[in-house]
């Protein structure tokens, strides 16, 4: 596989550009998506300005209702793509935005005083000590902090334009789980930056090769089925067996992820393990096998099945993740 | 969210936090998903965003969702049955005091205390009490453990179903105790005078201080006991008002305070109707005393007391004297329900119709409760747990649960009953023998006189004899 090391900033940037195509509201290539046409009556916007009450961080009404009509523009107003809103979902949209805390970081993003000190007396201290709880450490939990300050503040310009990650801020969820969401991310690459010197790699298995290589009869016709079992299941499936098995996480973060109780996982786990064996015993014996051979093949030795499952839903080795696999 | 799900690319932090926070649409979150099936480095960011906290939490949630769900019918029920079996006590309860039966031991369990921060467990005892004042019966069911007093009467064996109509049925502590008879004297009639100060009320409110650390809230209304609130934060504390002032956070009062017990219930009488006014005391075994007065609901509450051995004693104008023993456990609060008995020889009662309170302001009795004549009450005495009416006709009715049901007396004597009281005995075998009354004291009699002024008597107020 493809190890290409990529900075984390130029990571980053990369992250950026994609989110900053999607938003759209700050840059010029992002005020392509606003609609030519208005979609938000004045009446509308001026409701959602005093909602949000926008005026106390320095936002007129004018940049709020652009903020407000590029996120529904992006987001399509939660329908699927193709599909037209009608005035009355558009307005349930922008209703359910977090309008106040939107403005607080649109102002933000664009800089005003106002909002930087509503921002820095709300979120200051909990984004602290959440980072604290991710690093595990005072002092790197307030450089990680301290460093997303800055980058929040805008320091970066492009085209002269301040280009803040709160831009990136729709709204849709609360502002203090974007704020997590990006200390996660970051600390995740300053923990993949810091592992990747670490001789032991926590992806693919050193035996693998071994496995593959030993000339067991019938191991790759079980690595054939267990693609196909794979593909079978599900997109919440695949992401339980994936942390589950690969990610060794308990039921209790799983329900958390998820929002259902432990049980559910529990049984979400078993349902999906006992889909992926019967879809292998009847894959194997399609093949020609007869029952009881399939089952001594999928008895041959659970460290097969196990990796073959690792390299499945670690996803394909042909590159289509590019950026995963630079930041390997 | 789709057009950053091309290949190649992650989802950002704002697509991130919709996800963990369940904002997302089905699509989103159905593309979440198979990205992080595929993808370790975004799992690790939505486990890390998770965080301690929040994992547990929404675990809980989703704990607590989920055991909602599939329980939330049969609570419905339990619920019910429990409503059913309350309102059963509540009913037959009244009837089966017996006004001697007023002695209670109550041995009060430690409360469970919920520690700072945790969250109690919903729909339980530990319910917070959000507001007080609400009510009194609803406040007092909050965050102890409530004894349950179940007590033993001699004269009455059905005395030990569950307690008076206000203790909740989800009582924590549920404690037995002995009954034991101590009447005092009766008192002779109420003063017209609201039988409740203002000033004094308050002052006693001011003894209710916290218990085990938890911050007392002062009720809006004087009268109502006041609520406690768990994990109460100090801006709390300050609400409660000026005698609150100097309240301080939980976990200082839990170092600087040893743990205090306090009493807490509702002064009724035999019928089941509050007593307003009725004089509360907590005596130790020192002698010393604390005195609160009940609300015009019949509650009170004596709180911020060392725990220990107390005699509680309950007097009303117009009602004997109640007296129970009361062992208080430290962080307890004890829940009693001193019944009060109608007071003897020649105490009389009204009881308006709504049979809310006692009304005690009357020197002559009269009973709205309807007779089977249908005819209004010329007067009626009670001895005892009988209550003997006359009507314009003459007619003489009997109950022996407190006017909740008559009997009609069969006329054993000439004429038309006129007029009916109590009489001690003593004074009739005296008048009978000719010697002097008083020498002698013997059981009260009912005595009735007819129009033709002959007088009769009776024990019972069935069997009737001339006198």
């Amino acid at each position: 596989m493809a190890t290409v090391d990529i900075p984390s900033a130029k990571l980053d940037e990369h992250r950026l550009q994609a989110d900053t195509v999607a938003t759209g509201s700050a840059t010029s290539v992002g005020m392509a998506l606003v609609p030519s046409k208005r979609l938000l009556s004045e009446i509308l916007a001026r409701e959602l300005w005093e909602k949000a009450a926008a005026h106390l961080v320095e936002l007129t009404e004018a940049e709020f209702a652009e903020a407000v009509e590029a996120i529904g523009a992006k987001d399509n107003f939660g329908l699927d793509p193709g599909v037209e809103a009608s005035a009355k979902q558009r307005e349930a949209y922008w209703r359910a935005l977090h309008l106040e805390e939107l403005a607080i970081a649109r102002g933000c993003a664009l800089g005003r005083a106002a909002a930087w000190q509503r921002f820095l007396a709300q979120y200051r201290e909990p984004l602290t000590r959440i980072a604290v709880e991710m690093t595990g450490a005072l002092s790197l939990g307030e450089e990680l902090a301290d460093s997303l300050y800055s980058e929040l503040f805008g320091l970066v310009e492009r085209e002269g334009k301040r280009l803040s990650p709160l831009f990136r801020y729709s709204g849709r969820g609360s502002l203090i789980g974007w704020l997590r969401a990006v200390l996660a991310q970051r600390r995740v690459n300053q923990y993949r930056k810091t592992s990747r010197e670490s001789p032991l790699g926590d992806d693919i298995d050193p035996a693998a090769p071994a496995v593959e290589t030993a000339g067991l009869e019938h191991v790759e016709h079980l690595r054939r089925s267990l693609e196909g079992a794979i593909s079978t299941l599900s997109p919440d499936e695949r992401f339980l067996l994936s942390a589950y098995y690969l990610d060794a996480r308990t039921l209790q973060e799983l329900s958390g992820v998820l929002r259902v109780h432990e049980a559910t996982v529990s049984r979400k786990l078993k349902r999906a393990t006992e889909h992926v064996r019967k879809e292998l015993l009847k894959a194997l014996m399609a093949s020609g096998l007869s029952r009881r051979a399939a089952q001594e093949t999928l008895g041959i030795d659970p460290r097969d099945v196990d990796i073959n499952l690792r390299k499945l839903l670690q996803g394909p080795e042909d590159g289509t993740i590019s950026i995963k696999e630079g930041r390997r | 969210m789709n057009q950053n799900f091309h290949p190649g690319l992650h989802p950002d932090a704002d697509q991130l936090s919709i996800f963990v926070e369940g904002a997302d649409t089905a699509r989103e979150r159905e593309h979440m998903l198979a990205h992080l099936a595929e993808c370790r480095e975004c799992r690790d960011v939505v486990f890390l965003m998770q965080g301690k906290p929040e994992t547990s939490s929404a675990a809980k949630e989703a704990s607590e969702g989920w055991v909602w769900q599939r329980w939330f019918a049969p609570a419905v029920f339990a619920g019910a049955a429990l409503v059913a079996i309350a309102g059963v006590l509540i009913y037959v309860r009244p009837s089966t005091r017996n006004s001697q039966s007023d002695r209670q031991v109550a041995v009060v369990q430690r409360p469970e205390i919920a520690a700072p921060g945790k969250p109690l467990a919903p729909g339980g005892n530990g319910a917070l009490a959000t507001e007080s004042g609400k009510g009194s019966e609803s406040s007092e069911t909050d965050d102890f453990a409530l004894a349950d007093v179940r007590g033993q009467s001699a004269g009455s064996a059905d005395s030990e179903a569950s307690n008076a109509p206000n203790e909740p049925s989800s009582a924590g502590a549920l404690v037995q105790g002995t009954q034991t008879v101590t009447v005092a004297g009766s008192a002779p009639r109420i003063s017209e005078a609201a039988p409740k100060p203002e000033a004094q009320l308050e002052a006693n409110s001011i003894q209710q201080i916290e218990i085990k650390g938890r911050n007392t809230m002062d009720s809006p209304r004087p009268a109502a006991p006041p609520a406690v609130q768990a994990g109460a934060t100090p801006s709390d504390s300050l609400r409660t008002g000026e005698n609150y002032a100097a309240a301080l956070p939980v976990e200082d009062q839990k170092v600087q305070n040893p743990p205090l017990s306090g009493v807490s219930g509702h002064v009724t009488d035999q019928s089941g109707a509050i007593v307003a006014g009725a004089a509360v005391v907590l005596r130790d075994g020192s002698g010393s005393t604390q005195q609160i007065t009940t609300s015009t609901d019949g509650g009170f509450q004596l709180t911020g007391v060392p725990a220990g051995h107390y005699d509680l004693i309950v007097t009303a104008p117009g009602f004997k004297i109640n007296q129970q023993s009361i062992d208080l456990k430290p962080s307890g609060l004890a829940m009693v329900q001193p019944v009060l008995g109608v007071g003897a020889v020649t105490e009389s009662v009204v009881v308006t119709a709504q049979a809310a309170a006692v009304e005690t302001d009357s020197a002559s009795l009269i009973s709205t409760t309807s007779l089977p004549s249908r005819l209004p009450v010329t007067s009626s005495v009670s001895l005892d747990k009988r209550l003997l009416s006359l009507d314009d006709a003459g007619g003489l009715f009997l109950s022996r649960n407190a006017g909740k049901s008559w009997k009609k007396v069969h006329p054993q004597w000439t004429g038309k009953a006129v007029s009916i009281g109590v009489i001690a005995s003593g004074a009739v075998e005296a008048k009978a023998k000719g010697e002097a009354s008083g020498s002698e004291s013997g059981q009260d009699l009912f005595q009735l006189t007819t129009d033709a002024g002959a007088r009769w008597t009776s024990k019972d107020g069935t069997h009737w004899r001339p006198q």
